[in-house]
């Protein structure tokens, strides 16, 4: 009787350790640049396909600035932050575009609503994505960040292919947040630009990945961890 | 006679594969528009403070940044309206 429950305790500290073992590593999991968790294209998210479009639509104010035409004043101070960023090496512009934005007001936009066409009901989504012109004028939140800085370092020539808006869910804030994901060029070091000025790498983080996207397609992270079959199914395509 | 059961056989099995295919293609369809969906419906709110474990700008960056910002903050004092976002 007594070995049945000396058993029994062992293998209950056992389970224990293991699950904190497996706890841990969940926590400490690396964003992952890798396609198994490819949903599809990037306009399949309405909301997200909107500020694509809507950036598009704005950013030639910003190009014409850059290129010396005339520029409205609020664009001063980013004309002068990205021509000087223009010739800095890529860590450099990295981090002095995560402090730019991390420096602007926060402001929840939950309650917005996107007006894509003036003729249509404007539609309301819940999470507004911010172009870098909104965000600029009127700030944003943890999103607005990320969204920013995405385009922002896609405006200094970083490509597309190694950086994404990464939705995750904060474990030690309990609630849902977003980080710019960046694998460097020079050693493949995946980043996530915080919008509390944290570089996070490897296990500094208590996030679990839910889904991630730039402006080519949307990524499942979920499905990487707990829907592999979902994921692998959806990369079907019609033939 | 052979050949021409051969001949429909052929045609049956490829019909059946035909089928098979669009169904697939449908149920992709559906799984993606659904998670999608979902996906939309998640709320990204949360705020977070700067840390003290940010990461330090260098003298120059400091200064470019500290540069333009008081460019930010004259053009606001100067009142302009917004450049090109409208809502």
């Amino acid at each position: 009787m007594g070995r049945i429950r000396r058993q029994t305790r062992t293998r209950g500290a056992g389970f224990l350790c293991t699950a904190f073992f497996v706890s841990a590593v969940a926590v400490a999991a690396p964003y992952s640049f890798d396609d198994s968790g490819y949903l599809g294209p990037a306009d399949l998210m309405p909301s997200w396909r909107e500020t694509l479009a809507r950036q598009a639509d704005q950013s030639h104010v910003l190009d014409a600035c850059l290129a010396g035409d005339a520029c409205p004043r609020a664009y001063e101070g980013l004309r002068f932050l990205l021509t000087k960023a223009a010739d800095l090496p890529e860590a450099r512009q990295i981090n002095l575009v995560n402090h730019y934005v991390n420096r602007k007001r926060y402001r929840n936009d939950r309650t917005l609503a996107v007006v894509t066409d003036p003729e249509a009901a404007p539609v309301k989504y819940r999470n507004r994505w911010a172009t870098v012109d909104e965000f600029v004028v009127r700030g944003g939140d943890c999103e607005d960040y990320a969204t920013t800085k995405y385009f922002l370092l896609r405006e200094l020539g970083v490509p597309a292919e190694r950086m994404r808006v990464a939705v995750v869910y904060d474990r030690a804030a309990r609630g849902y947040h977003a980080v710019l994901a960046l694998r460097r060029a020079t050693d493949g070091v995946v980043l996530l630009l915080d919008s509390d000025g944290v570089f996070r790498t490897g296990s500094r983080h208590a996030y679990r990945f839910v889904y991630s996207m730039n402006e080519t397609a949307i990524w499942d992270d979920d499905a990487k961890r707990v829907r592999p079959a979902i994921a692998a199914t959806d990369k079907e395509t019609p033939s | 006679m052979r050949t021409l059961v051969c001949i429909v056989l052929c045609a049956l099995s490829s019909v059946a594969l035909a089928g098979e295919r669009v169904a697939v293609v449908r149920s992709y369809a559906l799984e993606v528009k659904d998670r999608i969906q979902s996906l939309e419906l998640i709320n990204v709110t949360a705020e977070k403070p700067v840390s003290n474990q940010a990461e330090p700008l260098d003298a120059e960056l400091a200064a470019l940044l500290a540069e333009t910002e008081s460019r930010e903050t004259s053009a606001l004092n100067a009142g302009e309206p917004e450049p090109v976002a409208q809502q």
